[in-house]
């Protein structure tokens, strides 16, 4: 029989950070509990303190009327079973499904003789059951996408049931609870649907199950009761059935949604002399992206944005010809160019730059110089291909060393010597070097300190106002909220929002973005 | 600018230029010790040969013979290190070798066509099996160590179907003259073929755009391409003259032996190995480059020929150039860690 069970009082600290304070929540056979919050809330921690990954500071479970420490693992396990389906999914590309599901099986079991056919058996009933109609024998990466999702969900299912049944005295099995972390981010509108049939399916047959998103929509479509949490605190339990976006965005935010709501009103000044940039259906070959038209023009920084897994992050690539599969056209001043014969060289030509998100496999030779990396991109060193001239590759590496006030003693430094900040700063060098009309960033602060912050910020103002165009991806809202005067919204692939810097400032707010992101608000793109 | 200004100060600061100036002297002094260690390891190899064996080792026959009769090992590993350089491996260039220089052989001894044209038809071939390599490592995208090692084995096969499994002999005797027994300083012509070839190639690495690139997908084929380098075509372009050096390291061959032969070329695999992982220790360390490698090859040939002297037999060879092969590649290992340490301390 299946009980309810009551989290109380958990509280985690990491160092000085209180991650948890005295959080709680409830969890009945039957019902979906969301769990949401903003980036460091410490959702993430106390889904990692139920799962066991963690041992709390406090915290205690209650099932049934029977009390059990957090911190004591075992004694947990003999009152209430979780399994966790996260974000990743955890499956293994080259193997089966079969032996996916039986991964656990084999890590602890010792039987001699695998019994394949009987273990089949089982998994395609359980595959059956989620509605995923192939043979277990095939291997993951034959499957898509929303196939994986419910395979990892059919598999947490399966461990669920088989650890209830087996863990229990008598045949009523004990209670168990399924957790989802993130594990809408990937998939499209249509594929969340299908995944909220399977939900209700699991908890119909009497499980509890814990979801944890960014997304409301989801939220208020998936759940029966809501927790929010707040800079480890819990500060909402309540039904999802009579609470709105706005309230529950309030909730996470801690200030009221009303002064946030950006009035997409198309007050840029206009742009008369400016060249502008269009993009027309846009899409990546994995279709995680698009088909999407925006567009853009010299001397504005654009930010481009979304929740993980929402797609924004394939344009800077797309746009570069770096994307395989990508289709769509881009029309620049010169003519327009169809994205699905564009190569890297050919965007370079055409005056586009690209500065990857990783610096150490995407941006940089890590163990060349700093004036070496240069080089790859400086169009004054393309003049003489056949006579480099060294004693102006040095020169030109020690300006950009002190043009981006990069911290090395002089050019001939190696990459991996630099801090993330000044090898940031050199990637963007190596960008801006080829001069380029069209400059394409994607997460260009990512692990950098404060200082080289500022720097590349500044570095992108500087250039837009002498007249580049600039196409910023990022997750770090705060950032776009310091460059934009323009950011588009992604979920789900799909332009939903373009917010716009209020009159008389410079950028669109931070928490305009944030907002826009988690609500998804739509607005007319024209 | 003006922020930028104010960190470009920051940078000028007291500190970063003390930095500099204390660190680099060590460096340079540090650097060209570990630039030449193979050299001066070398002259020690000659030296205790020397002591032990004074009148034999130390000779003007013994020097000009090592020195002139192994230019085909010189040549073979300086078209690995093009491809070794982009980052893939070719097992098959010893035996592109022996197959160009038989193509070579077939037309001037069995069908009466110029030296000067075979020896152009035998490059042409050799371009055209590196050209093949290519082809099937990008279009099948398979790994070049795998792809290249089914066709070192089809090679040596075709080296046999093609002479009947037997040597060919009566060469154009301009070649054994041009190759071995003319002499400049009393070393054989063949050596200031690797010479110059050796120079070339240290150029073209240097000095030209296209050295820059095949560095840049060696380095990070990833980075590369997101740096608008037409990586498929450097790749294509570096097992393509690869398999052009293997052919002139055929002809050398037929020059110094006077004959072709289907398996003798293929002995050579293993030490052009040896010699450019040798030669990635030295000169610019971390790289294949053109000097450490030939440099390696004569430091390599001057082991085994001492080694003859002292009375060792001939198996000596085949384990001299194994342990070379894996304490070189050790020693680069080594090396990068080394340098990791240094990276620290002076953060």
């Amino acid at each position: 029989m299946q009980s309810t069970v009551t989290i109380s009082n958990v509280s985690q600290h990491f160092g000085a950070v209180k991650a948890l304070d005295r959080v709680g929540l409830t969890l009945r056979p039957g019902e979906v509990r969301a769990l949401i919050g903003a980036n460091g809330s410490g959702k993430s921690t106390l889904v990692k303190v139920i799962a066991g990954y963690h041992t709390p500071d406090s915290g205690a479970v209650d099932v049934d009327g029977t009390q059990c420490s957090l911190s004591d693992a075992r004694g947990v396990s003999e009152l209430w079973k979780v399994s966790i389906v996260h974000q990743d999914l955890g499956l293994i590309d080259g193997l089966s499904i079969l032996e996916n599901f039986l991964l656990n099986d084999f890590s602890s079991s010792n039987e001699l003789k695998i019994s394949w056919s009987e273990r089949s058996k089982t998994v395609s009933k359980y595959l059956e059951r989620f509605g995923v109609k192939i043979s277990p024998y095939r291997k993951i990466n034959e499957c898509s996408r929303v196939t994986r999702a419910l395979i990892a969900l059919a598999r947490a299912v399966w461990i669920l049931e088989s650890d209830v049944r087996n863990s229990s005295v008598d045949e009523s099995g004990i209670t168990g609870t399924l957790i989802l972390d993130e594990l809408t981010a990937f998939l499209s509108v249509e594929e969340v649907q299908l995944l909220r049939l399977v939900i209700k399916d699991i908890v119909a047959s009497g499980y509890s199950v814990l979801f944890v998103s960014h997304d409301l929509d989801e939220i208020i479509s998936f759940a029966d009761q809501i927790t929010v949490l707040r800079d480890g605190k819990c500060v909402a339990d309540q039904s999802a059935r009579d609470i709105s976006k706005d309230e529950l965005f309030t909730l996470i935010a801690g200030r009221s949604a009303e002064d946030l709501k950006n009035n997409a009103v198309s007050n840029v000044a206009e742009t008369g002399s400016r060249k502008k940039i269009f993009i027309e259906d846009l899409s990546s070959g994995d279709g995680a992206l698009g088909p999407i038209s925006f567009d853009f023009a010299s001397g504005e920084v654009v930010g481009i944005t979304g929740l993980v897994g929402s797609g924004y992050e394939l344009v800077p690539y797309s746009l570069f010809g770096a994307d395989k599969g990508s289709v769509g056209s881009l029309t620049i001043e010169s003519g327009t160019i169809r994205i699905d014969r564009l190569t890297p060289p050919q965007a370079i030509q055409l005056g586009i730059a690209l500065v990857p998100g990783d610096r150490n496999t995407q941006g940089l030779w890590s163990d060349m110089t700093i004036a070496e990396n240069l080089t790859a991109t400086d169009k004054e060193q393309k003049t003489n291909p056949w006579l480099i001239s060294w004693k102006r590759v040095w020169g030109r590496g020690n300006d950009v060393v002190k043009e981006y006030a990069v911290k090395a003693p002089n050019s001939h430094t190696k990459i991996l010597q630099l801090s993330g900040g000044n090898a940031q700063r050199v990637m963007m060098a190596k960008g801006i070097t080829a001069k380029p009309s069209i400059l394409l960033l994607h997460e260009p602060v990512q692990g950098v300190d404060v200082g080289s912050r500022s720097h590349i910020a500044d570095v992108i103002l500087d250039r837009a106002s002498s007249g580049l165009a600039v196409l910023c991806a990022s997750g770090d809202h705060e950032f776009l909220a310091q460059v934009a005067s323009r950011v588009l919204v992604f979920s789900h692939g799909k332009i939903v929002s373009e917010l716009h810097a209020k009159e008389g400032q410079q950028f669109v707010g931070k928490d305009e973005i944030v907002y826009a992101c988690q609500n998804k608000i739509s607005v007319d793109v024209q | 600018m003006s922020a930028s200004d104010s960190l470009a100060t920051q940078s000028n600061n007291g500190e970063v230029k003390i930095k500099k100036s204390s660190t680099s002297k060590n460096y340079a002094r540090m650097d060209l010790l570990e630039r030449v260690w193979l050299l001066i390891v070398w002259a020690i190899v000659i030296a205790i040969f020397g002591g032990l064996r004074p009148h034999t080792f130390l000779t003007v026959t013994t020097f000009s013979g090592m020195f002139g009769l192994n230019s085909t090992l010189a040549i073979l590993a300086l078209g690995l290190i093009i491809v070794l350089r982009v980052g893939e491996f070719d097992l098959s260039i010893a035996a592109n070798l022996v197959v160009s220089s038989e193509v070579m052989g077939i037309l001037n001894v069995n069908h009466h066509v110029s030296l000067l044209f075979s020896m152009i038809i035998a490059v042409l071939v050799g371009g055209a099996i590196g050209a093949f390599n290519a082809l099937i490592i990008l279009k099948l995208r398979i790994d070049s160590f795998i792809a290249t090692l089914g066709m070192g084995s089809v090679l040596s096969g075709i080296g046999l179907w093609i002479t009947g499994g037997t040597s060919l002999t009566g060469l154009s005797q301009a070649l054994v003259n041009d190759v071995v027994i003319r002499r400049l300083f009393g070393i054989s012509y063949e050596f200031y073929y690797a010479l110059v070839l050796m120079m070339v190639l240290w150029y073209i690495f240097r000095y030209t755009a296209i050295g820059r690139r095949l560095l840049f997908v060696g380095k990070n084929r990833e980075v590369a391409r997101l740096s608008g380098v037409r990586v498929s075509r450097i790749r294509f372009g570096a097992f393509t003259v690869a398999g052009m050096f293997g052919a002139v390291a055929g002809i050398v061959y037929s020059g110094t032996s006077g004959t072709t032969n289907p398996s003798a070329g293929l002995v050579y695999l293993l030490p052009a190995y040896a010699a450019a992982f040798l030669g990635a220790t030295c000169i610019d360390i971390g790289d294949f480059n053109p000097i450490g490698t030939v440099s390696a090859v004569f430091f390599l040939v001057t082991g085994v020929q001492g080694l003859a002297m002292l009375g060792v037999g001939n198996f000596v060879q085949d384990i001299f150039y194994g342990v070379a092969l894996i304490l070189s590649v050790a020693g680069s290992q080594y090396l990068a860690r080394s340098k990791a340490r240094r990276v620290i301390s002076t953060e």
